[in-house]
């Protein structure tokens, strides 16, 4: 069976300082760059469909279909010294923010602590539960310089969507890989500055596997 | 009045952070794939230009740079979007024109192991931000008129992606 029961003390201290060295050797681009180049893009998008809603849904779609295959990648293939994500993935469901946090970083660098909160993890008697990532207050990577969206212009959809399936589907593959008891239900934003709210927030829900 | 101010702090904020180009390479293709089954790769072409200008011209009324001088503002770009600059920056000046050839070996939206079939130059967006960091310019000073275009890309099988700035006075 792939992967580790519980992350180790010193697995754990590994990965804090993997992820510090994968975050200064990546291929970087500004975070407000990406964020008004995709409401530009979204832009394009809207003018061609016809409507916001629709047009976040075609791109989330599209993102859907990518970002399994660049999470397969991360999963198998060595991103430094020889060594894949997957050695930062627990059968653990407690591990779970720690990891959650691990790749933030990864992405995001020291600054994530200016962007987003400490992942927490809520899990039930049942053994179902939920992942929730929220940005620091009105600090959303996505959305901070979209200045044109209204509440009601999104109707049905998420401008959040993006992040959240990319969390999504990491967790999705790792557990498939780590042959875990658990699925996910649902990876979602459930708060959006857009939206009103005082924060952003990302929900992914899980259940056991049905035996 | 609280609200602005606290997005303007915000995005000043995330002018300064930067994210792995993972997110990019993930959905630029699609983007370009998308826009050019939908209006043909011509058509595209001037969507990908307006994508890169119009996030550009957004950003730099962000950061605001005081820089009136082409070869540092495109250092500048550089260093703001891809905490990079650019391999080479060549200035070929002639009689009536200037023009500034930008190499770049280390592109932040091409894949070269992407094919996108009958896409050619999918970095054209750059062109768009550079177009915009002229435009930034000459508002400020005086610089005559100026034509920016994409002329090599690594998604094309150059061994390099270049970017060319031609000013006419």
């Amino acid at each position: 069976m792939p992967g580790v029961n519980k992350l180790s003390w010193l697995r754990k201290m590994l990965i804090g300082l993997g992820k510090k060295i994968y975050y200064r050797k990546t291929e970087k681009v500004n975070v407000l760059g990406v964020n008004l180049m995709l409401r530009a893009v979204i832009r394009q998008y809207e003018e061609l469909i016809g409507n916001l809603q629709d047009a976040l849904n075609e791109f989330q779609s599209q993102v859907m279909i990518t970002a399994d295959e660049v999470i397969t990648n991360l999963i198998h293939e060595p991103l430094m010294m020889g060594v894949s994500m997957s050695y930062a993935l627990s059968r653990d469901i407690k591990d779970g923010p720690f990891t959650i946090q691990a790749l933030i970083y990864g992405m995001i660098g020291k600054d994530y602590k200016k962007t987003f909160e400490y992942p927490e993890l809520v899990l039930n008697e049942d053994q179902t539960g939920k992942f929730v990532i929220r940005t620091k207050g009105a600090s959303c990577i996505l959305c901070s310089g979209v200045k044109d969206i209204q509440a009601k212009d999104l109707g049905n959809s998420n401008y959040g969507n993006i992040l959240a399936t990319l969390f999504g589907t990491i967790i999705r593959q790792s557990w498939n890989y780590l042959e875990t008891p658990y699925e996910l239900v649902e990876a979602k934003e459930t708060k959006c500055l857009l939206r009103g709210d005082p924060y952003g927030e990302i929900t992914i829900s899980f259940k056991p596997k049905a035996t | 009045m609280f609200e602005l101010d606290e997005k303007t702090r915000i995005m000043k904020l995330h002018s300064r952070i930067f994210v792995g180009n993972l997110l990019i390479k993930m959905y630029y293709p699609n983007v370009i794939a998308f826009l050019s089954k939908k209006v043909g790769f011509e058509e595209a072409k001037g969507r990908v230009f307006r994508i890169g200008q119009e996030s550009a011209r957004d950003m730099l009324k962000v950061t605001a740079p005081k820089i009136k001088n082409i070869k540092t503002m495109v250092e500048y770009w550089f260093k703001l979007m891809w905490h990079a600059k650019p391999s080479k920056i060549k200035v070929k000046k002639e009689k009536d024109k200037t023009i500034y050839e930008i190499i770049d070996k280390k592109c932040g939206v091409c894949d070269p192991e992407t094919e996108l079939e009958g896409v050619k130059m999918p970095c054209i967006s750059i062109s768009g931000y550079l177009d915009a960091c002229m435009e930034y310019i000459s508002k400020i000073s005086d610089i005559g008129s100026y034509k920016v275009q994409t002329v090599k890309s690594v998604a094309m099988g150059d061994s390099y992606c270049e970017h060319h700035i031609e000013i006419t006075r």
